[in-house]
C-alpha cells in the first residue's frame, strides 16, 4: 500500500525531478536514476525512466546526443535546454504550492 | 526468465517499449557483473543455473526512436515453444524407443520387445497429448 502510494506521488512527479538531475550539466540514464535513488527516492528502473526522457526529448526540454565510449557500446547524454529549465521553474512552483496546500490541510488534521 | 528459464515477457499497456537483452555467462559473482554492466543501462531480469540474463530500453541507445506508435495487438496464445522444443519433444521418444527395442532384441525375446517397443509408443502419444492438453488449456484460461 505505501509503495504503490509512493510510486503514485514518483509518477506525478518524476519528470521535474529529472529535469532537477540536470540543472548542473549533463547526464545519463544510469547516472540520472542513482541521483534519485541516492536522494531517497527508490529504484527508478530503465522501463519508467526512459519513457519521460523520451517525452522530455520530444517536448524539446531536454536535448540528447548518443557517443561512442572507448569501451562499451556508449552512452546516450541529456542536456536541459532553455524550454526546460523554464517549465522546471514554473512547474515546480506550482508543485512546491500543492505540497505546502497538502502539508497546511495535514497539520490542521493533527498531522505534525 | 523465470525459475523454469522460459522468457517471459509482459507488455506495458501505457508505454510499450523496444528492449534489447543480453546473456553472460557467471560462474562466480553475479552482483559483481550486474554492478559492471549497470551504467551502461542494464539490469537483470533473470538467471538460470550459470546463465545470467540482462535487459535495457532501446531508447538507452536510440531515444524516441525506439517507441511503438501503433503497437500490434496482444497475441491470443500466451506460450510459445521454438521449433528446437518441438523438435526435441519429437526425438527423445524416438531415441528412448530405440535404445529399448535394442536391449530387448540383445535379450532374445521377441514377444516382450514387441510388447516394450507398443507400450513405449503408446506412453510417447499419451504424454505428448496430455502436454498439448496442458497447453491449450494455459492458452484457454488466459
Amino acid at each position: 500500500m505505501t509503495a504503490d502510494r509512493r510510486a503514485s506521488w514518483l509518477k506525478g512527479v518524476l519528470d521535474l525531478l529529472v529535469l532537477t538531475t540536470l540543472t548542473d550539466g549533463e547526464s545519463y540514464g544510469y547516472e540520472i536514476a542513482k541521483t534519485l535513488a541516492d536522494a531517497g527516492l527508490g529504484e527508478i528502473k530503465g522501463g519508467t525512466l526512459y519513457p519521460v526522457l523520451n517525452r522530455m526529448e520530444e517536448a524539446g526540454l531536454v536535448e540528447a546526443e548518443f557517443r561512442a565510449a572507448e569501451r562499451g557500446p556508449g552512452r546516450r547524454y541529456y542536456r536541459l535546454t532553455g524550454a526546460g529549465r523554464e517549465t522546471l521553474r514554473e512547474q515546480g512552483l506550482l508543485w512546491l504550492g500543492f505540497a505546502a496546500s497538502v502539508r497546511e490541510l495535514l497539520a490542521k488534521g493533527g498531522v505534525p | 526468465m523465470d525459475r523454469l528459464g522460459r522468457f517471459v515477457c509482459r507488455r506495458d499497456a501505457a508505454d510499450p517499449q523496444r528492449w534489447e537483452y543480453r546473456r553472460e555467462l557467471v560462474m562466480g559473482d553475479r552482483a559483481a557483473v550486474t554492478a559492471r554492466l549497470a551504467p551502461d543501462g542494464w539490469e537483470p531480469c533473470g538467471a538460470w543455473v550459470m546463465y545470467q540474463w540482462y535487459k535495457r530500453p532501446l531508447a538507452a541507445s536510440i531515444g524516441p526512436a525506439a517507441a511503438i506508435p501503433a503497437p500490434p495487438p496482444a497475441p491470443g496464445r500466451s506460450s510459445f515453444f521454438s521449433r528446437r522444443f518441438y523438435l526435441m519433444l519429437g526425438a527423445v521418444p524416438v531415441v528412448l524407443e530405440i535404445v529399448a527395442l535394442v536391449a530387448y532384441v540383445n535379450s532374445g525375446d521377441a514377444a516382450e520387445s514387441a510388447g516394450v517397443v507398443v507400450g513405449g509408443l503408446v506412453g510417447a502419444a499419451a504424454g505428448g497429448l496430455a502436454v498439448f492438453a496442458y497447453g491449450a488449456w494455459q492458452n484457454r484460461s488466459r
